[in-house]
């Protein structure tokens, strides 16, 4: 079985049946053999140990292999500190903290406290985790996951409601102060565990026994419910997001056959108890597109019809403008999906596909292992439950390119009717372009992240790095962080490209050098390389410029780049160096934009 | 209580502590299993208490030393 096939399998374990097969997934799981692409170092106030063999499998669900430590009981801070944990090199380090176990006397003799104890209550809490933060993002690299805390029964019974700053007050508020400090910070995200409890029921999710038997009070449902939350935080945090949700339209979107019962005939909207379920789930897709997700339809269906539909039912929530790309006709689903993704200039792995249709599901399964295919429930009221609990659309973050995504799209259609029948250098010149290169701030940190886990093709080393990382990068001396921000006549590309510089004695190394896919074939590789010469010439000690080339599956395009900016290959290092002296540098004719250097 | 069988119950220990159940006993002492810790035993009870649909009360967690106990423990009457 390839390690692909074993993480598709396991994420239909988990969805099917989940108790049953947690187990068989495991024993998958032990059988494949591959290095960690995910380390987890796991700390607070409870035996976290219990969490491992379901996290593993959580993990494997989005595709990664993890790896685990587990600091001792309550060590939380001594282990941030510890040898152990420097040398484990945490990809991620999660925090859980049971407040009454931090607290002991405190939450005793709750009831008996004042408002203003009460509140001293919370601020130490909330500090010590701020504290625990602070130290956590000086001594590591990791994204921090801090668990937040599920409420417990009040011992104030049905007055405490009506209580100022009661128990379950204070549970609210504590959760609320750990979403505001969380929030300041950008390598650190909130593992939603109270949601988690209420989504089993805290009578299935919480067990007395256990926490006096082995101080993890969490039962096998609850620990469950939790790794799911954590497969979507790993997505989120790790840049793992799927760009493209592809839709099926009969009963996926509306009820019924659109090319035998018409656009009046098919359930969808308010007053029809199908209808209404259609039409939330519509809802939700739309609520997608608002964080940045494409939407493409894959249908087999007359396009005349679905056109006659999507005009007819102006009261649908999703309109054909919606759609980024679309795929209707008679042809098998795999090649309009292939077609969805050639005409996105996007991967088949950045597609996640829906159907009510097990067959088709399975084709394209069979075809195209890369495309994420979900079968959706027999139950249309269950769709939006089962596009929630995808963690494929997860983003730790949203940034100012997700939000102005789609319009990107829309706005490429425009682009694209404007290139028909003109010369290539006519339609770049007709856009207008202008680009500001400048030197990048700790304000670009979420989008650089997000261009070192999304950009496949022009890449030049296809190195994912992590927030850390690139935390790290942007405050060396040594290193220099360049971004490329790109705008036309239709509107503003946003951030899309960055290089980073390495000087090593008497090299300029160009570690990383990307460019967004919506960027490629504009020329801007040529003012982003002439920026990286003149920086370069700017350098009089510096008597030589060297860029790297790593191949992969997906980076064929740039594997002539370094030649063609005039480098030339350096011969004793294998076949990834290329080399420019500061006597060969020619800086090549950019024309088409007009660069605006900050 | 769901019933289980002696098999299926050695079956769920080896899934549990990773071990192939033709290599427990179901008379072996759980210090003398590989891997049948004190944080595996709990997850084994939990897995079966979760499989049979019962709970055990604590003392009785801590009384099982071998697979046979934990099939005994599981028919012990016990007050709701």
């Amino acid at each position: 079985m390839t390690a692909q096939t074993c993480f598709a399998d396991i994420f239909d374990l988990l969805r099917n049946e989940p108790a049953v097969d947690y187990r068989k997934a495991s024993r998958m799981l032990r059988e494949i053999e591959m290095p960690a692409d995910l380390r987890v170092a796991m700390m607070g106030n409870m035996t976290l140990d219990l969490l491992i063999p379901c996290l593993r499998v959580a993990a494997a669900s989005v595709g990664q292999v993890a790896e685990f430590q587990a600091a001792p009981f309550g060590q939380h801070m001594q282990h941030l500190h510890d040898e152990a944990l420097a040398s484990f090199r945490p990809d991620i380090l999660l925090l859980a903290l049971s407040p009454d176990v931090m607290r002991p006397d405190g939450f005793a003799r709750f009831q008996a406290m004042t408002v203003e104890e009460r509140q001293a209550l919370r601020d130490g809490i909330i500090a010590e985790i701020e504290e625990w933060m602070a130290a956590a993002i000086s001594r590591t690299a990791a994204t921090l996951m801090i668990a937040n805390f599920p409420s417990p029964r009040s011992a104030g019974g049905l007055a405490d409601l009506a209580s100022e700053y009661g128990e379950q007050e204070f549970y609210l508020d504590l959760n609320h102060a750990l979403i505001r400090t969380v929030r300041g910070q950008p390598r650190a995200l909130i593992l939603d565990v109270a949601a988690a409890a209420a989504r089993v029921g805290t009578r299935q999710a919480i067990d007395a026994r256990l926490q006096h038997l082995a101080k993890l009070s969490w039962t096998q449902p609850m620990i469950r419910e939790v790794g799911q939350a954590f497969a979507h935080a790993v997505v989120g945090s790790r840049g793992l997001a799927r760009k493209c949700l592809v839709l099926d339209l009969d009963n996926t979107l509306w009820g019924g056959v659109v090319g035998e019962d018409g656009p009046h005939g098919v359930h969808i909207g308010p007053g029809d108890m199908v209808g209404e379920a259609f039409h939330s789930f519509q809802l939700r897709v739309r609520a997608l597109k608002e964080r940045g997700i494409l939407l493409a339809l894959c249908s087999k269906n007359n396009p005349a019809d679905v056109e006659e539909i999507f005009r007819e039912r102006g009261d649908m929530p999703l309109k054909l403008s919606d759609m980024a790309a679309t795929a209707v006709g008679w042809q098998p689903k795999h090649e309009g999906l292939e077609q969805i993704a050639r005409t996105l200039n996007i991967g088949l792995d950045a597609l996640v596909f829906l159907d009510d249709n097990p067959a088709e599901i399975a084709a394209v399964r069979a075809h195209l292992p890369q495309v994420q295919s979900v079968l959706l429930p027999a139950e249309p009221a269950y769709y939006v439950d089962a596009l929630d609990e995808l963690p494929w659309f997860e983003k730790g973050r949203l940034t100012a390119e997700d939000s102005g995504k789609a319009e990107q799209y829309a706005i490429a259609v425009r682009r694209d009717a404007l290139k028909v029948e003109r010369d290539p250098e006519d339609y770049l010149r007709l856009l207008e372009m202008r680009a500001v290169i400048r030197e990048a701030d700790s304000a670009d940190l979420l989008r650089l992240h997000q261009l070192f886990a999304k950009t496949n093709q022009f890449n030049l080393t296809a190195k994912r790095l992590g927030l850390g990382e690139i935390e790290a990068l942007l405050q060396d001396d040594a290193h220099q962080v360049g971004v490329a921000e790109l705008r036309d006549k239709f509107g503003n590309l946003g951030t899309v490209a960055l290089y980073v510089l390495r000087r090593n004695g008497h090299v300029l190394t160009i570690d990383h050098l990307m460019m967004s896919c919506r960027a490629m074939g504009r020329g801007l590789e040529d003012a982003l390389m002439n920026d990286i010469k003149q920086r370069f010439l700017a350098m009089d000690d510096v008597p030589l410029i060297q860029g790297l080339y790593v191949p992969t599956p997906k980076n064929s395009v740039v594997s002539g780049f370094y030649e063609q900016q005039g480098f030339e290959r350096a011969p004793q290092t294998g076949c990834l160096a290329y080399r420019l002296g500061r006597t060969d540098v020619r800086l090549k004719p950019c024309n088409m934009i007009k660069v605006e250097n900050e | 209580m769901m019933p289980i069988t002696m098999n299926e119950l050695l079956a769920l220990v080896g899934d549990v502590i990773e071990l192939d159940p033709t290599r427990i006993d179901v008379c072996s002492d759980r210090d003398d299993v590989p891997g049948w810790d004190s944080l595996a035993h709990l997850s084994i009870v939990t897995a079966l208490e979760e499989r049979c649909h019962v709970r055990l009360t604590m003392e009785q967690i801590v009384a099982v030393r071998t697979v046979e106990d934990l099939g005994r423990a599981l028919t012990e009457p016990v007050r709701p």
